[in-house]
C-alpha cells in the first residue's frame, strides 16, 4: 500500500494508478463532507466528483504545510459552497427573529450520522450551510461571514435557528424512541 | 442552555462525522478519470498546437525564402536586360546614329540601383584636355547612388573623356555619347557638329537623368558608357560565378540520409465496438482505454534521395518506428490454473477464452508497439539554396513488428505479441505522410536537415474482426545527416 507521500508524488505525475487509490483513500470521507451541504446524493456525487478533479489538478501546488486530508477536505468544501452559492444568491439569507432555544440540551449520542446527516440535509439552504460550516468544519461566524458574503450577525442568527431546527427535530425523534423503545437506527 | 452545553452539542455532531463513511457510485471515478483525461488531451492539444505553429512558420519561413529566391532571379533577369541593351547602343549608335539610340538611352537612363562598380575601365580613347580637378580623389558618382567609381581609376588623364569647358559638354569624336551640364547624357551622331549640338535644347528622350550633381558641377568626370561596361563585365562574373555556384547545388542529384525522430500520437476518434461476449462486456473498459492511450513516438532510419528535376525529389528509406503509450486498468488475466496473471489488454482478451479476468487494485499498463516502416515521398524543393525548404508528401508502408505490454503491478507478467493469425494487430498498414524539410548544407557533401511531419494511418492498426478501431495520428520532428553522392 502507498504511502501518502508516494500517493501525492504519483499524482503529480499523473499516475492513474496513484491518482485512483488517492480517490479510493478518501472518497469515503468526501462524499460525506459533501452529502453535509447537498440535498440529495446525485448533488454530493456532482460535487465530489468536481472537487476531485481540482484535487489533482492542484496536487503540484499542494505545499504539504497541512494535511492531505485536511487540504482535500477544504477543497470539497469550498467546491459546496461554490455550487451553493447560486442558491444562496436565489433565496438570500436574511436575519431571523430571537429564536428560542429549548432549555433542555438534547443529547445526540446514540445517534446514528446517517441519521444526523439527514437531519441536516432537511435544513434550509443558508442554515444547512452555516451550521455546517461553525458546528462542524469550525469556523467562527466572522470567517463565515466573509466567505459567504453575509453579515456576522447573519451567520449567527442562521446558525441559531438551524440548531432550533434540529434540536426540534432531536426532540421528536428522541419521544418516537421513547414511545417506541427501541432505536430507529 | 449555557454555553458548555451548547459547545457539547455543536461538538456532538463533530464527532458523529469524524469517522463517518458513505461509498459513492462507481460512476463518480469514471466521471473523474474522463474529466482528467479530458484536461490531458487539452495539454496534448496544447501541445499539439505548438507543433502546428512550429511547422506553421516553418511554411512562413519557406514562403519567405521562396519571396526572395523569386526577387533576386528577377534581379538577375534585369541585369541581363541591361546587358542587352548596353550591346545594342554599341552596336545600333555606331552604325544607325542618333534616330536608332532612343531604347539604347533608355537603357542606360533606367536606375540599374543593383549595378555596383568597385573598379573601371575607362576607354582609353577618351581624353581630357584640362582640370587637373578631374583627377580629385573623390569618388564620383554617376547614374544612382549605387553606381560609383573609384577615384583611383579616374587618376590616369588617359582615361577621362574629353571636356568642353565652355558649354560643360563632355564628347568624343568617336563615340556618340557626351553629357551636358545639366547633368544629361546625350547621344550624337558621329557626322553631327558637337557645337551646333551644344546650341540647341535637347530633346528630352534623349536625356538621363544624373542624379549627382557634382558629375558635371564637380570636377571629377567619368564616362558613363565606358563606367557602364566595366560594371557590365564586373556582372558578367558574377554571374558566371553564380551559374557555377548554381551548378554545384543543381548537381545535388542522389544523396542518403540517416537520422531519427520524436514526437507523439494520439488516437483520432477511437471506437470500441460494444461487447460481443461476456469477456470483451468485462473488459470493454481497459479495451478503450488502451485504444484511446496516447504517447510518444521514436523513430530511427535511413533514406535515399534523388532529383527527379530542378524542383522535384523523391526520397524513400527504412524506419524503425516505435510507439509508447500507457494506460490504466484494474483488471488482470489469469492463467485457466492462476499460477500466472498478465495484464489486462487486448492482446490478452483476444488470445484466448480460458483465460480468467480478475479485478485487482488499478495499476498501470506500458505498451511499445513497434513498426518497421517503409516511406516513399515526393517533394517540391520551394527553395534551393544552400538553405533548402522542401514540402513532402507521400505514403509509408508499416510492418507490425509485435507490441509489448509491461504492467507496472507487481506479480504480472510482461508479454510479447507479435503478428499473426491470433494477433488483434494488422501485419501491414498504410499511412499517408506529409511534412517538411529544413536543411542547411554545411559542406560540400553534407546537409543537415530538421524534418517537421504528420503520419497518419489510412486504416486502425487491429484488425477488423477485433471491432477497435485506433489510428494513431503522430506528429515528429526528425534530424537527419544526409550525404550527397554526386
Amino acid at each position: 500500500m502507498l504511502n501518502e507521500q508516494e500517493l501525492i508524488d504519483g499524482c503529480r505525475k499523473s499516475d492513474r494508478a496513484s491518482q485512483r487509490a488517492l480517490y479510493d483513500r478518501y472518497c469515503r470521507k468526501m462524499m460525506v463532507v459533501c452529502l453535509r451541504y447537498s440535498k440529495t446524493t446525485a448533488e454530493a456525487e456532482d460535487i465530489l466528483q468536481e472537487g476531485f478533479v481540482k484535487v489533482f489538478n492542484g496536487l503540484k501546488d499542494f505545499r504539504q504545510e497541512s494535511k492531505l486530508e485536511t487540504w482535500i477536505t477544504r477543497i470539497m468544501v469550498n467546491t459546496a459552497l461554490n455550487a451553493q452559492r447560486k442558491k444562496l444568491y436565489l433565496y438570500p439569507m436574511v436575519d431571523v427573529q430571537e429564536i428560542d432555544l429549548p432549555e433542555e440540551e438534547l443529547s445526540i449520542s446514540g445517534i446514528h450520522f446517517t441519521q444526523l446527516l439527514e437531519m441536516i440535509q432537511a435544513l434550509p439552504q443558508g442554515c444547512q450551510i452555516v451550521f455546517n460550516l461553525f458546528a462542524i468544519e469550525g469556523y467562527s461566524h466572522k470567517e463565515i461571514a466573509e466567505q459567504l458574503g453575509i453579515s456576522e450577525g447573519t451567520s449567527k442568527s442562521q446558525f441559531a435557528r438551524a440548531k432550533s431546527l434540529l434540536q426540534k427535530r432531536l426532540a421528536k425523534e428522541s419521544t418516537y424512541y421513547e414511545r417506541y423503545g427501541e432505536a430507529k437506527i | 442552555m449555557n454555553d458548555m452545553e451548547r459547545r457539547k452539542f455543536e461538538e456532538g455532531f463533530k464527532d458523529a462525522f469524524k469517522d463517518a463513511e458513505v461509498s459513492p457510485s462507481e460512476n463518480v471515478w469514471t466521471n473523474i478519470e474522463l474529466d482528467i483525461t479530458r484536461a490531458e488531451g487539452g495539454k496534448m492539444k496544447q501541445r499539439l498546437l505548438f507543433y502546428k505553429l512550429l511547422a506553421a512558420a516553418s511554411i512562413t519561413f519557406a514562403l519567405c525564402m521562396v519571396g526572395v529566391d523569386y526577387y533576386s532571379d528577377n534581379k538577375g533577369i534585369e541585369v541581363n536586360e541591361i546587358a542587352l541593351s548596353e550591346n545594342t547602343v554599341q552596336g545600333r549608335s555606331r552604325t544607325n546614329g542618333r534616330a536608332q539610340t532612343e531604347n539604347s538611352v533608355r537603357a542606360i537612363d533606367s536606375a540599374t540601383p543593383s549595378v555596383v562598380t568597385e573598379s573601371a575601365e575607362v576607354s582609353p580613347e577618351f581624353k581630357t584636355e584640362q582640370t587637373p580637378t578631374s583627377t580629385s580623389p573623390s569618388t564620383t558618382f554617376i547614374g544612382s547612388e549605387n553606381y560609383h567609381v573609384a577615384a583611383s581609376d579616374l587618376n590616369d588623364e588617359n582615361t577621362l573623356p574629353d571636356r568642353n569647358a565652355s558649354n560643360t559638354l563632355y564628347t568624343d569624336k568617336s563615340t556618340p555619347f557626351a553629357t551636358d551640364g545639366n547633368s544629361n547624357v546625350v547621344f550624337i551622331s558621329p557626322d553631327e557638329n558637337f557645337n551646333d549640338m551644344a546650341d540647341r535644347p535637347l530633346p528630352s528622350l534623349y536625356t538621363s537623368s544624373v542624379k549627382h550633381p557634382q558629375y558635371v558641377t564637380g570636377q571629377s568626370v567619368a564616362d558613363p558608357v565606358a563606367l557602364m561596361f566595366a560594371r557590365l563585365k564586373d556582372l558578367e562574373r558574377e554571374l558566371s560565378g553564380e551559374k557555377k555556384d548554381k551548378k554545384s547545388r543543381s548537381a545535388e542529384q542522389l544523396w542518403t540520409s540517416v537520422g531519427f525522430s520524436a514526437g507523439s500520437f494520439n488516437s483520432v476518434n477511437p471506437n470500441v465496438s460494444p461487447p460481443s461476449n461476456q469477456t470483451m462486456a468485462r473488459t470493454n473498459q481497459t479495451v478503450n482505454r488502451q485504444a484511446k492511450a496516447s504517447g510518444t513516438a521514436y523513430s530511427l532510419g535511413i533514406s535515399v534521395g534523388t532529383k527527379l528535376a530542378e524542383r522535384w525529389v523523391i526520397q524513400g528509406g527504412v524506419n524503425y518506428l516505435t510507439q509508447l503509450s500507457d494506460y490504466t486498468t484494474d483488471e488482470a488475466i489469469g492463467s485457466s490454473n492462476l499460477e500466472s496473471f498478465k495484464a489486462a489488454s487486448l492482446n490478452e482478451f483476444k488470445a484466448g477464452i480460458d483465460n480468467k479476468v480478475i479485478s485487482t487494485a488499478p495499476y498501470t499498463v506500458n505498451t511499445s508497439v513497434r513498426f518497421i516502416s517503409v516511406p516513399v515521398q515526393a517533394g517540391y524543393l520551394i527553395v534551393n539554396k544552400k538553405v533548402n525548404v522542401l514540402l513532402n508528401a507521400g505514403v509509408s508502408t508499416d510492418m507490425f513488428l509485435q507490441n509489448t505490454v509491461d504492467p507496472e503491478g507487481n506479480g504480472l507478467e510482461t508479454t510479447t505479441q507479435g503478428h499473426g493469425d491470433d494477433s488483434p494487430y494488422r501485419a501491414l498498414n498504410f499511412s499517408g505522410l506529409v511534412g517538411t524539410e529544413l536543411s542547411y548544407r554545411f559542406a560540400d557533401r553534407y546537409r543537415l536537415s530538421l524534418n517537421p511531419g504528420l503520419r497518419y494511418p489510412f486504416n486502425s492498426i487491429y484488425k477488423d474482426n477485433v471491432g477497435v478501431d485506433a489510428t494513431p495520428l503522430t506528429f515528429d520532428i526528425g534530424l537527419r545527416f544526409r550525404y550527397i553522392f554526386k
